[in-house]
């Protein structure tokens, strides 16, 4: 075989060879593209997470997930120190209906908030316990639509000031 | 009169409307997932409430030569509750020391290095007096080291964090004792957790809960709930403190021991009756193969 007939072929492979990373990487740039825009609860984390940090909350980073079609109501009880300050942070990514967001203590007699929380968004609640004990919040999915939208909710504290 | 009873019946309405009409059956599902705290969240409240000299209260444990995983996981929880309290108490020497114990004990269930930031990067924060960012990287490890932990068996993340609240509970009723204030012991009111540790304990597996510092823990708990059972915003006696802080101690003493603890399995994470049914299977197979040989030895004659 001389060089001609090797040259023909090397020159196919070399042209496909471009072809198909510079096809690979215009490919990966569309799918960070899209990452960017995606709400989920990883991005709603991170976003929350600088909000109530700049407030002088700590938190350990101990975020909850999960699919409402699993769980359309969520369920939590949290033991709650008197002389520190708390921020739960509450949402849901990718739900096609709002959600509720319940806060109770003293045995379900005070209620400590009772709001909504709109599609793919977070919501931070601040609160301050007079007493030492357990509190009680309540997640909950309300609409028809079914969907695969996810709830997440963490908290942070700080020492009182 | 009219008027006050319509006023009692929106009272009553907007009573029950606050409450979203939550049923009994409904207020149960609150208790089937309970969040445990951190062990410095107790640890900066009761520096919040109460003048306390942390480097006076506390007394750090350094040995990591237990053989058995369910002792492994109770001190795990301890040593991270004592690293939280270095930190709090701003104490280079023994921030550095848990961190290097928490990592020799993580690192029998499977934890990896790259878990752990590595000795420079603490040393280098230490000397920066960084306080918040160490308390991160080690709230970050113990959560990385129970989810390793998780897959090995779901017993040893309760053990651990059942160690973490039993620290944190001696600390504080030391700290309490020495320095006793009605309005700093209400910290100890967190009747929530102390019943979900009970029911944690009492469902352990026998492998793991049948040695002494289970079964200590889980004989003592009730009393702990009783001690502490004073109601929402009242304070707790000092008489209590006293022997919660004596029961802690005992439990702690019991978890920190290096000595070979009677009822523990060679390997807590196995079921010792496992090897009763193995023994059991071995010893038919050879009566049937000794009775088949007798058989086939008779017929031959």
């Amino acid at each position: 075989m001389n060089r001609s007939e090797i040259r023909k072929p090397f020159l196919l492979f070399l042209t496909l060879a471009i072809l198909v990373s510079s096809a690979f990487v215009f490919a990966q740039d569309d799918e960070e593209e899209w990452d960017e825009n995606i709400t989920n609860t990883e991005y709603l984390f991170v976003e929350s997470k600088k909000e109530i940090l700049a407030d002088g909350y700590y938190t350990n980073g101990d975020m909850k997930t999960g699919y409402f079609d699993e769980t359309p109501n969520v369920y939590a009880t949290f033991t709650l120190y008197k002389g520190n300050s708390y921020a739960f942070v509450i949402g849901g990514a990718n739900n096609l209906n709002n959600i509720r967001a319940s806060f109770y203590g003293n045995n379900f007699v005070e209620n400590f908030f009772n709001d909504e929380i709109d599609v793919s968004t977070y919501k931070v609640f601040y609160i301050t316990p007079i007493h030492n004990g357990t509190y009680y919040l309540k997640v909950q999915s309300y609409g028809e639509t079914e969907g695969d939208g996810e709830w997440m909710y963490y908290y942070g504290f700080k020492q009182n000031q | 009169m009219r008027y006050f009873k319509l006023l009692v019946f929106f009272l009553t309405a907007a009573l029950l409307f606050s409450q979203e009409g939550l049923s009994d059956e409904e207020k149960a599902l609150f208790k089937t997932n309970v969040i445990v705290p951190a062990p410095s969240e107790i640890i900066m409240a009761l520096d919040m409430l109460s003048d306390v000299k942390w480097k006076e209260v506390v007394t750090y444990d350094k040995s990591t030569n237990y053989s058995d995983n369910y002792k492994i996981a109770l001190n795990l929880g301890v040593r991270v509750a004592q690293g939280f309290i270095a930190i709090q108490a701003q104490d280079r020497k023994n921030t550095g020391e848990m961190f290097r114990i928490c990592r020799d004990l993580a690192e029998n269930f499977g934890a990896k290095s790259d878990m752990f930031v590595n000795e420079q990067q603490i040393i280098k924060l230490l000397d920066e007096n960084n306080w918040t960012e160490l308390r991160s990287i080690l709230d970050d490890i113990h959560l990385k080291v129970k989810d390793e932990m998780y897959k090995y068996d779901p017993d040893f993340v309760e053990l651990a964090s059942v160690g973490g609240w039993m620290e944190g509970l001696h600390i504080v009723s030391k700290a309490l004792k020495s320095n006793y204030s009605p309005d700093a012991s209400v910290i100890l009111y967190q009747p929530e957790l102390i019943q979900y540790f009970s029911e944690a304990v009492k469902n352990i597996k026998t492998g793991n809960s049948n040695n002494p510092e289970v079964k200590e823990i889980a004989v003592m708990m009730p009393e702990i709930g009783r001690l502490t059972e004073v109601g929402s915003g009242n304070p707790i006696p000092s008489e209590n403190v006293a022997r919660l802080y004596e029961i802690s101690s005992r439990i702690n003493s019991l978890i920190v021991s290096q000595g070979k603890t009677d009822g523990g399995p060679a390997d807590a994470g196995e079921d010792p009756q496992k090897w009763f049914f193995i023994y059991g299977a071995i010893a038919i197979i050879f009566v049937i193969l000794f009775f088949t040989r007798r058989k086939k030895g008779g017929s031959n004659e």
